[in-house]
């Protein structure tokens, strides 16, 4: 998929050049009004960019010099808005069907499949005035893959809803993406959102692409740590399950170079990767290695500092830890007693207890 | 109950009022819609034009309509050699006029009905495939059916009322073109006919009192029907 649009805005200009893999959940994450949603209302052709181009494979859909200017309903690109939208006048059946074309599906089988996917069955009676939020949303999202678009859209799906449903239906997202391979550009400002479905993530700022590349990378990143708010600087790193605690409810994630990582009980089979956050607020730092019959700390791991990063009030340390990086909340106070240095050899505290299940996210692969 | 009399001009101003309304409809969905969602540099020029009938008096509009429609007329004229139709002095014509009269207040409901729809719907069914015309006969056009009805109610209430331009367009002949309010109009002229001008008078009051309050059931029961609210 290739992009290269601009449009002058209100505050700023729109410039957006990049190439995106034609698979896979691709986050495109920022402040709001930092132009996410122009972006991709230009891309399904509601809004008109100034100049550029936009092409997925050899399909053009808009090119600027050719005039070349495909209309949204010839676009064939779905749409999920953050309200979903449905056609009060229509029963959700209707709903569902308004851009399916049981010509290409004769046997109804993608239909019975998204219905079944989306657990739409008993909804299918019923019209939109009756049905929850997370319900018509659920509705929203499988009318627009009926219509078997090649690319998905969505633009913050969930911020209308209240935490319980998200969390009812962001396992319905993930599982889209992996069963129906189709490409999904999503939206959001929401970081746990992020976290649980990005395979590729594009920060945005101002109308530009900051920072682009698979999750760890731009999450791991400096300039990306602005967004995470102060309490909230946290690294994600990568692991899969190596252990289950005989005697606690604990298991341990190998996090590669031999290092194993504490953490509370995930219920998946071993060898699963799962994507852990761990807060700056949660990892010390120690000179020498504490023995661990006299630590509470479960988790220590011999690493080398990377990045410092002072503020008013603490030092961010940025760690290297085998293939992975963490990043440290210390004070200015600690930082200027143990005098660190760039590349000093130390040991990094993890409090295993303080991951918990909200913290980690099982990848789609 | 009803003389003969009263009977014929009942019946001709309902058969006046329903063509004039149903003649125009469609136009005025048109208009409403031009108006309400369309982008296009005579926009003031067509909404000022629509509005015309509304603030002109009655009798301009049956003066025109003279000018225009008589059997000397331009367009009247023409119509008598290539159509062999002339509308002057029956009541095709005082339909015609009164669909001119009542063409604003359709227009208007209508167009505040289709801006009252939301847009966004309309978005959403064209990134699901849906070319402009299905968008508006799917989704547009269902939920404007309420504006719709009253847009027709309204307009079918002032062309029941009009007198100015039709006394002027096509005169007050009997049989032909003496709506009630010609007749109530030659009652009144005539001495002694009092009597015959009230019941006139209250016969407008009853048909105008069924035709809102129908209109106003209508209106609600088809606003829940179209939200599927209970």
């Amino acid at each position: 998929m290739k992009i290269k649009l601009s449009k002058q805005l209100a505050q700023y200009k729109l410039e957006i050049n990049t190439q995106i893999s034609a698979t896979g959940i691709c986050v495109v994450f920022g402040r709001s009004g930092a132009g996410k949603t122009t972006l991709i209302n230009l891309l399904a052709g509601i809004d008109t960019p100034d100049s550029g181009s936009f092409s997925i494979g050899e399909r053009c859909f808009y090119h600027a010099q050719q005039r070349i200017n495909l209309a949204v309903h010839r676009r064939e690109i779905g749409y999920v808005f953050q309200q979903a939208r449905l056609f009060p006048h229509l029963s959700i059946e209707a709903n569902l069907k308004y851009g399916y074309s049981e010509k290409q599906d004769p046997e109804s089988v993608f239909y019975q499949k998204i219905i079944q996917l989306l657990q739409l069955q008993s909804l299918l009676k019923r019209y939109p005035n009756d049905l929850s939020g997370g319900e018509m949303q659920r509705v929203a999202i499988g009318r627009a893959l009926l219509r078997k678009p090649k690319l998905l859209l969505m633009d913050e799906p969930l911020s209308s809803l209240a935490l319980p449903r998200k969390l009812e239906l962001l396992p319905y997202l993930a599982k889209l993406n992996k069963q129906l391979q189709l490409p999904i550009l999503y939206v959001t400002h929401s970081l746990d959102e992020v976290l649980f479905l990005a395979d590729e993530m594009l920060l945005l700022d101002q109308g530009k692409i900051v920072l682009q590349g698979d999750v760890e990378t731009v999450w791991n990143d400096q300039k990306m740590q602005p967004w995470l708010q102060q309490n909230q600087l946290s690294t994600i790193v990568h692991g899969s399950i190596c252990a289950q605690h005989q005697d606690y409810p604990l298991t341990s994630l190998d996090l590669g170079a031999q290092q194993q990582l504490w953490v509370n009980k995930i219920d998946s089979a071993l060898g699963t990767n799962v994507r852990i956050r761990i807060y700056a607020k949660d990892v010390s730092l120690t000179l020498n290695r504490a023995n661990i019959d006299e630590t509470s700390i479960r988790n220590i791991f011999a690493c080398s500092i990377a990045a410092i990063v002072k503020t008013e009030q603490n030092v961010k340390i940025k760690l290297a830890l085998a293939d992975n990086f963490l990043w440290a909340d210390i004070t200015l106070w600690a930082f200027d007693q143990l005098q660190l240095q760039l590349h000093q050899q130390l040991y990094a505290q993890i409090k295993g207890v303080s991951i918990n299940n909200s913290d980690f996210a099982l990848p789609q692969h | 109950m009803l003389t003969e009399f009263e009977i014929q001009a009942i019946s001709l101003s309902l058969k006046v009022a329903f063509s004039a309304v149903s003649f125009s409809l469609p136009l005025a969905i048109f208009t409403a819609w031009l108006l309400a969602r369309g982008n296009f540099y005579a926009k003031p020029l067509l909404d000022a034009i629509v509005h015309l009938p509304l603030v002109l008096p009655p009798v301009v509009i049956g003066y025109l309509l003279l000018i225009g429609f008589s059997q000397q007329g331009i367009i009247g004229a023409w119509m008598i050699k290539y159509l062999s139709v002339d509308i002057s002095f029956s009541w095709q014509g005082a339909a015609l006029a009164s669909a001119i009269v009542a063409f604003p207040l359709m227009v208007r409901a209508i167009k505040l009905s289709i801006e009252a729809v939301d847009n966004k719907l309309e978005q959403a069914a064209s990134t699901l495939g849906a070319n402009p015309f299905r968008v508006f006969f799917t989704i547009t056009l269902p939920l404007i059916v309420p504006g719709i009805l009253s847009g027709v109610i309204l307009a079918f209430a002032r062309s029941l009322g009009e007198f100015g331009a039709t006394i002027t367009f096509v005169s007050n002949i009997p049989e032909l073109t003496r709506t009630i309010p010609l007749a109530m109009y030659s009652f009144i002229q005539t001495p002694g006919a009092e009597q015959q001008a009230l019941r006139l008078c209250l016969i407008a009051i009853g048909i105008a009192l069924i035709a809102l309050i129908g209109s106003y059931s209508l209106e609600q029961k088809m606003r829940r029907t179209i939200a599927h609210q209970h």
